[in-house]
């Protein structure tokens, strides 16, 4: 790809405002300020962290919307929307009104010590910011015509710098910035599509039939099962963390559900940028067709918008889960089970050190995996199996629980679903994983790790 | 027939407005607690 220095120069000054906030951010030294910006986040604060961070998956959703068009509204949208809900409803002024850390804290509340570990190690699988990384790597080798591990590395040096020295509050801060790029870059390529290529009468000239309906290509099992995925949200320790930040106990109930009115503008946006892309541009790499397509529509200067809003909507993401992930190792685990007597500053050294570990594992993730979709589908098929049952039990059900119950039911949910997941890849057909009895992994993995834990909390009553 | 790119386009003007309208209180908050 060929930009123009003027395209490049913006790219250049968000990289810029990116290092000049980690450079002037407060230092920040205790547990509550670092980890959780001292509970000071504002309602508007709150909203534009929680959207920016939660939508990193660009790439993923170009490529199911550039694939199978309307369906990844479906799945990828409107699924998450009962998910968000349920969420704001029942579970967000509980949380913060915990006054805990993080999600493994609640487990021990729940249940014990060795749930928590169990927990934090499920926790870490699951915001390892791999796929973000790998996203990144792929588009600066697009834009910049360089090897995609260059562009691996560069996104995760700069989230690392700017959060090991602020924090939480620096992660707030950029996810601002990138909240307006991520919203105005995709907000300004849907009207000039339209504008350029036409309305209706020219999606249904140029897309397969199959890309106007609500299903799509995909079977009744597969469009279910990334409904079972949405329910990631449910154990998602991002969610978590910003629950836990929050100024009060209700701005996390209000926040989510605005939140959730973003999210639906933008997921229509991405759904029909990957459509316009697939009737433009037949042909392309569906994984990079939001790119490639902005780059034969766009003005310059808007190009050079845009994809540093691709860019940012990606990067807000991999900062976030970063230190989510050095988080579980710091406080979660190091300061849980290594040195119980770790003073304040020690922990946030330990969350420093977390930060450059979480990032070196996923940039190792991000070199093996080569596709995105399938990356998150794993991630989330193994951490859901094994902390939701134990999660929402903890929640909602008022009768004791045996510890017990909740450990095995996490290593019985995650071994099943791994089990069926190496089958799959092991047994491919044309490519794709055939799984035993033809069910998705979620399935198997979430009725063992439910049965173990009544069966053991039965017995141990 | 309403040609159904008009909702689009609305679709993403209102997350345009939404996100300016967002970024007013955040910057105004920010100010108070200066």
């Amino acid at each position: 790809m060929n930009l123009a220095p003027i395209d490049t120069g913006v790219i250049i000054v968000y990289l810029l405002i990116l290092a000049a906030i980690g450079f002037f951010i407060k230092k920040r030294n205790t547990v509550s300020e670092y980890l959780l910006a001292g509970r000071r986040l504002t309602l508007p604060l709150f909203v534009v962290t929680l959207v920016s961070t939660w939508y990193g998956g660009l790439l993923g959703v170009g490529e199911l919307s550039y694939n199978y068009g309307i369906v990844n509204w479906l799945t990828q949208g409107f699924f998450w929307y009962i998910s968000y809900a349920f969420f704001a409803f029942f579970l967000a002024k509980k949380i913060r009104k915990s006054m805990l850390i993080t999600l493994p804290d609640q487990l021990e509340k729940f249940y014990d010590k060795k749930s928590r570990l169990l927990g934090a190690f499920f926790n870490f699988i699951m915001v390892t910011p791999a796929p973000y990384i790998l996203s990144i790597g792929i588009i600066v080798s697009l834009i910049f015509n360089w090897p995609v591990w260059i562009g691996v590395i560069l996104g995760t040096l700069i989230s690392i710098l700017y959060t090991m020295k602020g924090g939480f509050m620096a992660d707030v801060y950029t996810d601002f910035l990138q909240f307006i790029l991520m919203c105005v870059g995709v907000a300004m390529i849907v009207p000039l599509a339209v504008m350029k290529y036409g309305g209706w009468t020219f999606l249904k000239t140029n897309l397969p039939a199959s890309h106007l309906t609500l299903t799509g290509t995909w079977t009744t099992q597969m469009i279910i099962v990334w409904g079972f995925l949405a329910m990631w949200t449910l154990v998602d320790p991002g969610f978590y963390q910003r629950c836990y930040a929050a100024k009060n106990s209700k701005i996390p109930k209000k926040g989510i559900l605005i939140a959730m009115g973003f999210w639906m503008l933008f997921d229509v946006c991405t759904t029909f940028i990957g459509m316009y892309a697939r009737a433009a541009m037949p042909g392309i790499d569906p994984t990079t067709s939001f790119i490639v397509f902005a780059n034969s529509l766009l003005p310059v200067f808007l190009k050079g918008l845009f994809l540093t809003g691709v860019i940012a909507t990606i990067m807000s993401t991999i900062d976030s889960f970063t230190f989510v992930g050095a988080t579980n190792l710091s406080h979660d685990i190091y300061k849980s089970a290594i040195n119980k007597n770790a003073s304040q500053k020690t922990e946030v050294r330990a969350t420093r050190v977390g930060i450059v570990i979480t990032g070196v594992f996923a940039m190792v993730l991000a070199l093996f995996f080569k596709s995105i979709v399938a990356m998150w589908y794993t991630i989330g098929t193994i951490g859901i199996s094994a902390l939701l049952v134990p999660m929402m039990f903890g929640f909602f059900s008022k009768k004791k629980k045996h510890p017990l119950a909740s450990f095995l039911s996490m290593i019985a949910g995650s071994l099943t679903s791994l089990f069926w997941l190496i089958w799959g890849y092991t047994h491919l057909w044309d490519g794709w994983p055939t799984y035993i009895l033809n069910i998705e992994p979620m399935y198997p993995g979430l009725i063992m790790s439910l049965l173990t834990f009544i069966i053991i909390n039965r017995m141990k009553k | 027939m309403i040609d159904y790119a008009y909702l689009l386009i609305a679709d993403a003007f209102l997350l345009a407005i939404g996100t300016v309208i967002l970024a007013y209180f955040v910057i105004r908050d920010f100010l108070k607690q200066r």
